[in-house]
């Protein structure tokens, strides 16, 4: 049963509620829930407008590749050819797969058995079947296949399309007892405000890829002290424009945590940072960010942490083959620092990243070298608490027009909701039933809520 | 709310800033809004973003997160005050042309000469910004403020005078929220 919404009014008041602090200290508050002892964290990678999983994991064996050839042959211009495959051979599944070749990161992290590859993941409302969906009697997610809607939906883990938030500011609302009261926000983004990062009493914290986060003062120095002081009185106005009332909540969100962030990204000199030297790439420079911040967690007292980062342009209608070959590279880099920055802190097994997308691909090649808007997807989970080495979920079967297909296109109906493998994630994190029920409000639909890709705590 | 670009060449504007662009392209990129480069064909923002719980409509608020603050602030001193970050030099005039781009002029930084002879009067200056930049909507409360600062300048120094009132008005919620 979804949470209703709530009144305008009451999410006003929710939202001014959520225990702001005008103090730039961040006092301890009382808790029911025990305060965790040990460190954990989230990253979520999303890849935005829809990876190809079908050529980014593509069965390896002679008849597996011969299957995908003949849909996706040299002529389609997105064939990847089989000898540039990075192989992997999954212990639960019967034959091999092989990796984009852009993915050497993914492929040596699965080998180490510290990537776990979640098959078919989608937008789900319920479990449904090819034929329940063609008949009508199985539920679509709302505007199936439009990019928008999708896109929201994979991140609010809604496929009816009526929460605003995202699981991950859903989880970030259920932290504050793990976290001992710690009012520091649990959630920071560094890929911009979308829905993944919005929850209903938690307000995230969006920080920007520079080194430095805090207001510059003038040229006339002595001039600074009264600007700031101004300025300050002036975004402090008592307002009944709602859209002014917002943007002061975030502004001073995000004036309070300069005290702890500016020293931490003005920093060049720490072990983590100049492990990123060189990485310019948009995704590094956000996952370099987030080492940081996991780097110098004392600062914020944190025990609990969600990050979210963002790659865009996977929408390749066109041109599929390089610019998924770019993006893929610069993604297998960044995760190959990031994992290297968390090896060189200890913390391996206390940080756990994932990917999610909008959707999978087609099967079947557009015109223009290219895919349309498809339906399950592959994911990835890395990190040293990850059961790695295998697949979970089912693999659909590659057959356009099959029993795994929606159409005849070769787009995949999933067989693991995004409820069940955020809850998996969230799980880990710390998030006890209850918690999960809130943030995953659709779980109870579900029969397996934990898809055993995790460590036991 | 004014989504960066706006917030960029409204400022351009009102302070006659003479620019190829190439400068404020910068800067709208640092706000996550790189002119005629969006990310997806969605543009630079959800068009469907809402706040709130989703109570209300805010597609631009997809562009100001806890970090846009501080962001834009020091956007604005880098056009105002010519100040681009922790141990800058002082003296610049301008930002160079794009030596690709042809017949590019690069960006002039405002010489607020407009409005010098203004600032002799806070309250008159305070009113003339009220009119160039919160569309006659100021509060009692930003005019008090911005007055009272602006007073505190000596009278000698205009530019000090005409600088402190554009930084306080662009950095305002009264000119991020048009009303």
């Amino acid at each position: 049963m979804h949470t209703p919404h709530f009144t305008a009014r009451r999410r006003l008041l929710n939202l001014f509620g959520a225990g702001f602090a005008s103090s730039s200290l961040w006092p301890l508050l009382a808790r029911a829930e025990s305060p965790a002892t040990d460190y954990r964290a989230l990253v979520c990678v999303m890849q935005e407008g829809g990876n190809d999983g079908e050529n980014t994991l593509i069965r390896y064996d002679a008849a597996g590749y011969q299957q995908y050839a003949a849909v996706r042959p040299p002529s389609s211009g997105i064939n990847i050819a089989q000898s540039a495959l990075l192989p992997i051979q999954p212990t639960t599944q019967a034959a091999p797969f092989g990796f984009h070749p852009a993915c050497a990161t993914l492929q040596n992290l699965f080998n180490q058995k510290k990537l776990a590859v979640i098959a078919n993941v989608g937008n789900l409302v319920r479990p449904v079947t090819r034929a329940g969906l063609l008949a009508g009697t199985d539920p679509r997610p709302v505007q199936l296949f439009s990019h928008s809607d999708q896109l929201r939906q994979i991140q609010s883990a809604d496929a009816t399309d009526l929460l605003q938030t995202g699981w991950g500011g859903r989880m970030a609302d259920r932290l504050p007892g793990l976290n001992a009261g710690n009012i520091f926000p649990a959630l920071t983004s560094l890929g911009d405000s979308r829905t993944f990062i919005q929850g209903q009493s938690s307000i995230p914290l969006s920080l920007p890829p520079f080194d430095f986060f805090s207001i510059f003062g003038t040229n006339d120095v002595q001039f600074t002290g009264l600007r700031n002081a101004a300025m300050l009185q002036m975004l402090n106005e008592t307002s009944a424009n709602y859209y002014e009332q917002a943007a002061q909540t975030l502004a001073n969100k995000g004036l309070q945590s300069t005290d702890v962030v500016n020293p931490i990204f003005s920093n060049q000199n720490t072990p983590v940072t100049q492990l990123f030297n060189g990485a310019n790439s948009d995704i590094a420079q956000q996952l370099r960010q987030v080492a940081r911040l996991i780097e110098s967690r004392a600062a914020t007292g944190l025990k609990r942490q969600i990050f979210f980062v963002r790659q865009s342009q996977y929408d390749t209608h066109v041109s599929q083959l390089g610019d998924q070959n770019h993006l893929l590279s610069d993604l297998s880099a960044a995760l190959q620092t990031f994992t290297d920055a968390m090896a060189l802190l200890g913390l391996e097994r206390n940080v756990t990243t994932f990917t999610i997308s909008d959707f999978g691909r087609t099967f079947k090649p557009a015109t223009g070298g290219g895919t349309d808007h498809g339906f399950g997807n592959y994911a990835f989970v890395m990190g040293g608490a990850v059961k790695g080495g295998d697949f979970y979920g089912q693999v659909p079967t590659p057959v356009m027009g099959g029993p795994d297909d929606i159409g005849d296109d070769g787009r995949w109906i999933p067989t693991t909701s995004m409820e069940q493998y955020g809850a998996t994630l969230a799980g880990w994190l710390g998030l006890d039933a209850a918690s999960l029920s809130y943030a995953f409000p659709n779980l109870q639909s579900f029969a397996r809520t934990d898809l055993g890709f995790m460590h036991p705590a | 709310m004014r989504e960066p670009a706006l917030f960029l060449t409204s400022i351009a504007r009102a302070l006659d800033i003479r620019t190829d662009g190439h400068f404020l392209h910068q800067l709208g990129a640092d706000m996550s809004m790189p002119m005629f480069g969006p990310s997806t064909i969605f543009s630079y923002f959800p068009a469907d973003f809402r706040i709130f719980n989703g109570a209300l409509p805010a597609a631009e608020f997809g562009l100001y997160g806890t970090s846009a603050y501080v962001t834009r602030t020091n956007a604005v001193n880098r056009l105002v005050h010519f100040r681009f970050g922790p141990g800058d030099s002082q003296g610049l005039v301008a930002m160079p042309p794009d030596p690709y781009v042809p017949n590019a002029i690069g960006t002039f930084f405002p010489t607020m000469t407009a409005f010098l002879a203004s600032t002799a009067d806070p309250a008159a200056y305070v009113e003339r910004l009220n009119r160039l930049f919160f569309h006659g909507a100021m509060t009692p409360a930003t005019r008090a403020t911005m007055t009272n600062a602006i007073a505190t300048v000596p009278a000698s120094d205009a530019l000090g005078r005409a600088r402190l009132g554009a930084y306080l008005s662009l950095t305002s919620l009264g000119y991020l929220i048009q009303k």
